[in-house]
């Protein structure tokens, strides 16, 4: 009898310490970073659109970026905060030499921007294309294109079809916008919102595969995203 | 004669040969001998006419001894009444050609009253000029100075800009590195929280699916041991 009080004491402590652990592991847990570059020719907008994404508004002086810039933005999908780490990249090669492996070393996903009046910097994306598949970015890594300056509607040299074509061909979704116009601002949002989904989705496939990797199929475990993803 | 006197004397006469004519005054004595000549061609025919207009009664001519003084006066008369005329013509001449001297000389001084004149506005002009050029030598000089001033701190400014540059490439390579020490420190802190997100959850969930079966709980250090040691085991589920 004793020994068997004893077992269920025992069972009793083992249940709540199992209890404490638990809450410890899921406390453990912290937020997840999705680190996503922003990539594109010197001078088209790409710190404009970090700032607008991370700080909401739009810049009233930028300089040339020199390196690399580091902005977050806390966001929450399904329920989940995930941290949005935007790598504002430059632009000018002289300021990126030495930098690029970093950008590229464990990237979530790509933003490749280019100017929509500077018809160079969409004819560049190749480039930058080329330098992002040099770096052995995975295939799966999410990219997305943006054209900036969409407020300038005067002086719009590349064409919608045009650069919609060119996405089309690389795999990538387009979005024209500004960070300029707060008007667009929920557009710059949904650009990042949109890659952030489309990795909360990718990492939970990844987890089941990984739990398929141990030889458990476990669907009652089942983390994949709900329908309340913005995008 | 000496020696040195006759020597000049027939260098004097062969500059003569060779500067003037030689037969000048030779043609001036032939002319003035022909107007003699021609003169007192005059008074004999004059002569002439008056006897034969004017004869003695027995047509014999008057004695030549009388006449001799009258006739020698006559012509004297006459050469003196040429002279006379030569000498109203040269006066009549030496008076144009002293008019002639004066308008020149009124037309001279006009001109020299002008070209005073003008004369006297140049040297105005020359001194303002020669103001304007000292004035101007001496902005030369300050400016010159200053050019040297200013040159030297050129220099000087060009030397603190090639510091300066160099500062600033200096900087912008500490920026570089600094910017790539803190992108490697995030990636690695990516991938670190990455990890443990990945064992945590996994863990999470392992302990939720077997609660049953697990005998003794991990401690969370354990579980970072485990993870260090990169796959946990599956024996020990």
């Amino acid at each position: 009898m004793a020994n068997e009080a004893h077992g269920r004491g025992e069972g009793a402590g083992l249940a709540s310490n199992s209890l404490d652990l638990s809450t410890s592991l899921e406390r453990s847990v912290q937020t997840r970073i999705f680190k996503i570059i922003v990539i594109g020719d010197s001078n088209v907008g790409k710190t404009c659109l970090a700032f607008r994404f991370t700080g909401g508004s739009f810049p009233a002086k930028t300089e040339a970026t020199i390196g690399v810039d580091f902005r977050e933005k806390a966001v929450e999908i399904e329920g989940e905060r995930i941290k949005v780490q935007v790598w504002d990249t430059a632009g000018q090669e002289r300021f990126r030499k030495s930098m690029v492996e970093h950008y590229y070393r464990n990237v979530h996903a790509v933003v490749f921007v280019y100017d929509v009046t500077k018809m160079a910097s969409f004819e560049n994306l190749k480039t930058w294309i080329q330098e992002c598949n040099g770096h052995r970015v995975s295939a799966s890594v999410p990219r997305v294109l943006v054209g900036n300056k969409c407020d300038l509607v005067d002086q719009i040299q590349v064409p919608s079809n045009m650069a919609l074509k060119f996405a089309d061909a690389h795999n990538m979704l387009l979005f024209e916008t500004s960070a300029k116009d707060p008007k667009e601002s929920q557009n710059v949002d949904s650009i990042f919102m949109c890659l952030a989904c489309r990795l909360k989705a990718q990492k939970s496939l990844i987890y089941r595969n990984v739990e398929r990797e141990d030889g458990r199929v476990r669907l009652n475990q089942e983390l994949n995203p709900k329908t309340s993803c913005p995008c | 004669m000496e020696a040195w006197k006759s020597h000049v004397r027939a260098a004097l006469i062969h500059r003569d040969c060779l500067q003037k004519d030689p037969f000048s005054g030779l043609f001036t004595k032939m002319s003035r001998l022909e107007e003699m000549l021609n003169l007192q061609m005059g008074v004999w025919e004059d002569l002439e006419i008056d006897r034969i207009q004017s004869p003695n009664t027995n047509g014999v001519l008057q004695c030549p001894v009388e006449e001799k003084n009258p006739l020698k006066l006559y012509l004297q008369l006459k050469e003196e009444e040429q002279v006379r005329q030569k000498l109203a013509q040269k006066v009549s001449d030496l008076t144009s050609d002293l008019y002639l001297k004066e308008a020149e000389l009124q037309y001279c001084h006009s001109q020299v009253s002008r070209y005073r004149t003008e004369a006297v506005l140049l040297a105005r002009g020359a001194c303002c000029l020669k103001n304007d050029l000292s004035e101007y030598e001496y902005k030369l000089e300050c400016q010159s100075k200053q050019l040297a001033t200013l040159q030297s701190e050129q220099r000087s400014l060009r030397e603190e800009l090639a510091l300066v540059r160099q500062e600033k490439e200096e900087l912008l390579e500490r920026w570089l590195e600094e910017k790539r020490e803190e992108a490697e420190r995030i990636n690695k802190h990516n991938a670190a929280l990455e990890k443990w997100n990945s064992y945590a959850g996994r863990l999470n969930r392992r302990l939720y699916s077997g609660p049953r079966r697990q005998t003794r709980p991990t401690t969370n250090s354990r579980v970072i041991q485990r993870d260090s040691a990169d796959q946990p085991s599956t024996k020990q589920d």
